[in-house]
């Protein structure tokens, strides 16, 4: 057993918990374990944070979260806030956007328009939007995940509303006024382009919006 | 831009609807921008927005009108510069919201923040004399009534006058719009003089009905651009008579009137 | 130019008819009052005259136009009335 995995450091100040090695899983399993020791030895101890090289920022707010909540470590919020907004300062993105990102992994949830959205109209969904019908010039769809419109798409649309990039707008005759996609907006060029006229897809690649004509794989 | 020097509003309105404002206020913007002034639209009709489609910047818009009021954005943000003239913005309407997204006092605010920037700012207003209507004319230091040669739409040309001089804009200028030569010299059609007699307010311009317009409109390019057509000049004098340069009205004969008739005139001075 | 009346069509032409509609419409509309008070007015107006004179009733008009006034910038409201008289009654009203 690698005992010097753990080890609680005493100073003046207060208690430093060193850590060494990046197998987590492990670390994990150990803290554990030896937690409650290392509590008696230490009891009213002022504890001073973590400190690990070979650990992951991700990692160390995950030690900290676990020593605060579940082994009652007096750790103050606003540390866990400024932990929080280092490891998500990478990300670009608050913590609670990134949040319902990770629910847009499980895509959310759809929801069905049957008929035709006219100007001035306007749906904004938290999942996936799905249109039975056509989108008129000045109709604006807006969904935090993918849009697919089974008709032909002339107004506004918006995925991925929280910067999901991965979104896509697919439409049967996908010709919009404009598309957003996360944070990049598109329009239509000025002149007349040649036009597939077959679904297309528009997604992100490499930064820009791509639009390509959707063809089952054969 | 000089600080003190601040620029002119103008609101363009009617009282009726579908007499021409929205084609009006784009070609006077257009026009005074190809004169080489900085020139704002404001499409003032939240809701049914239009002056976008008419100018060609539809697809361009992120911010409108009401966003910018409600700061959701910063003022610069707002404007979508014009794809032909460097010097010409578009604040377009929101389309998903209605007229009581705006108040008199913030459009007071936000005109008088625009004409610090721009020379002219141009104020498509919406149809009707309701809400719309009030928060358009709030910061309008002129206005400008369009009409048609219809009793309906002159009847409501002069209402609109009379409360444009409640609200203390006065001496509004007239523009006739889609005026018929031929139903004029049939006697079939209100002219020029009998309209302006009966509304007594100066007359700005007349234009001709013209399938030019239909065109221009069609493909989101103001007919002042191309100018050839007559209601391309006819905007274009008007354009001129807004800067203050004295310009004859347009002899809206000149394309369709047979030689024969020129010679009548030529020979009887008539 | 005489002979050139030859060429011209019917007298009665559809935009002098939309004139005097116009117009008509617009001095209602120029006043904030509407057709009932108009004629309530005109009635207490011929009953107060009659105890005076007698008057044309067919023949009398009453109307409200707007009115450039001197002072104001605005136009003001006017009402006009043009009474045709017959002939003044005996005055016994005032001799009482």
């Amino acid at each position: 057993m690698k005992n010097n995995i753990l080890n609680f450091k005493g100073t003046k100040d207060g208690v430093y918990l060193n850590i060494k090695g990046s197998d987590f899983q492990f670390i994990n399993k150990e803290l554990d374990k030896r937690i409650n020791q290392y509590l008696q030895f230490y009891q009213g101890a002022k504890f001073l944070g973590v400190k690990a090289q070979d650990l992951t920022e991700e990692q160390i707010l995950e030690i900290n979260l676990m020593l605060k909540y579940k082994h009652g470590f007096d750790i103050s919020l606003e540390e866990l806030h400024q932990e929080f907004k280092n490891v998500f300062s990478k990300y670009k993105v608050d913590p609670i956007e990134k949040e319902e990102d990770s629910s847009q992994g499980e895509e959310g949830l759809t929801k069905f328009i049957h008929g035709t959205l006219r100007s001035g109209q306007m749906i904004k969904y938290d999942g996936n939007i799905v249109v039975v019908g056509d989108v008129n010039p000045g109709a604006f769809l807006k969904a935090k995940g993918n849009i697919i419109v089974l008709g032909t798409l002339r107004g506004v649309a918006h995925a991925g509303l929280n910067g999901n990039t991965k979104s896509i707008v697919a439409a049967y005759n996908l010709l919009p006024t404009q598309l957003r996609i996360g944070d990049i907006i598109v329009r239509a060029p000025d002149e007349d382009v040649a036009r597939y006229k077959v679904p297309e897809v528009a997604k992100i690649h490499n930064g820009e919006v791509i639009i390509e004509p959707y063809l089952p794989n054969k | 831009m000089d600080n003190e020097k601040l620029g002119t509003a103008i609101v363009i309105t009617s009282g009726k609807g579908g007499v021409g404002k929205t084609t009006t206020s784009a070609n006077i913007g257009t026009g005074l921008a190809m004169m080489g002034k900085s020139v704002v639209v404001l499409d003032a009709d939240i809701g049914l927005r239009n002056l976008d489609v008419v100018m060609g910047l539809e697809n361009r818009i992120v911010y409108d009108l009401v966003d910018v009021v409600e700061k959701n954005c910063r003022l610069k943000q707002g404007l979508i510069r014009d794809k032909r003239f460097e010097k010409l913005y578009l604040l377009p309407a929101a389309q998903t919201k209605d007229k009581s997204a705006v108040k008199p006092e913030q459009m007071l605010e936000l005109v008088g923040e625009l004409k610090k920037e721009f020379d002219y700012i141009i104020i498509d207003s919406p149809a009707g004399i309701e809400q719309g209507f009030q928060y358009s004319i709030a910061g309008a230091d002129q206005a400008l009534i369009v009409t048609t040669p219809e009793i309906s739409a002159v009847r409501d040309a002069d209402r609109v006058i009379g409360l444009l001089e409640a609200k203390g804009v006065y001496n509004p200028k007239l523009i006739i719009n889609r005026i018929r030569p031929e139903m004029v010299k049939k006697g079939d059609m209100m002219n020029m003089e009998d309209i302006s007699d009966i509304l007594a307010i100066d007359l700005l311009g007349v234009v001709p009905d013209d399938e030019e317009i239909v065109i221009s409109t069609n493909k989101g390019e103001p007919a002042v651009i191309e100018g050839k057509s007559l209601a391309g000049k006819a905007y274009m004098n008007i354009t001129k008579r807004i800067m203050g340069e004295e310009i004859e009205l347009l002899n809206l004969d000149s394309n369709n009137e047979s030689t024969f008739n020129k010679i009548i005139k030529l020979l009887f001075g008539k | 130019m005489e002979f050139l009346k030859f060429f011209s069509r019917k007298q009665e032409n559809s935009k002098e008819v939309a004139k005097e509609r116009l117009k008509l419409v617009l001095v209602h509309d120029r006043s904030d009052l509407s057709p009932k008070l108009l004629d309530m007015m005109k009635g207490d107006i011929i009953r107060v005259i009659s105890e005076y004179a007698d008057i044309d009733k067919e023949n009398m008009a009453i109307k409200v136009t707007k009115m450039k006034s001197e002072k104001d910038i605005a136009p003001v409201s006017a009402l006009v009335a043009n009474i045709p008289i017959i002939k003044i009654k005996d005055n016994k009203k005032s001799a009482i």
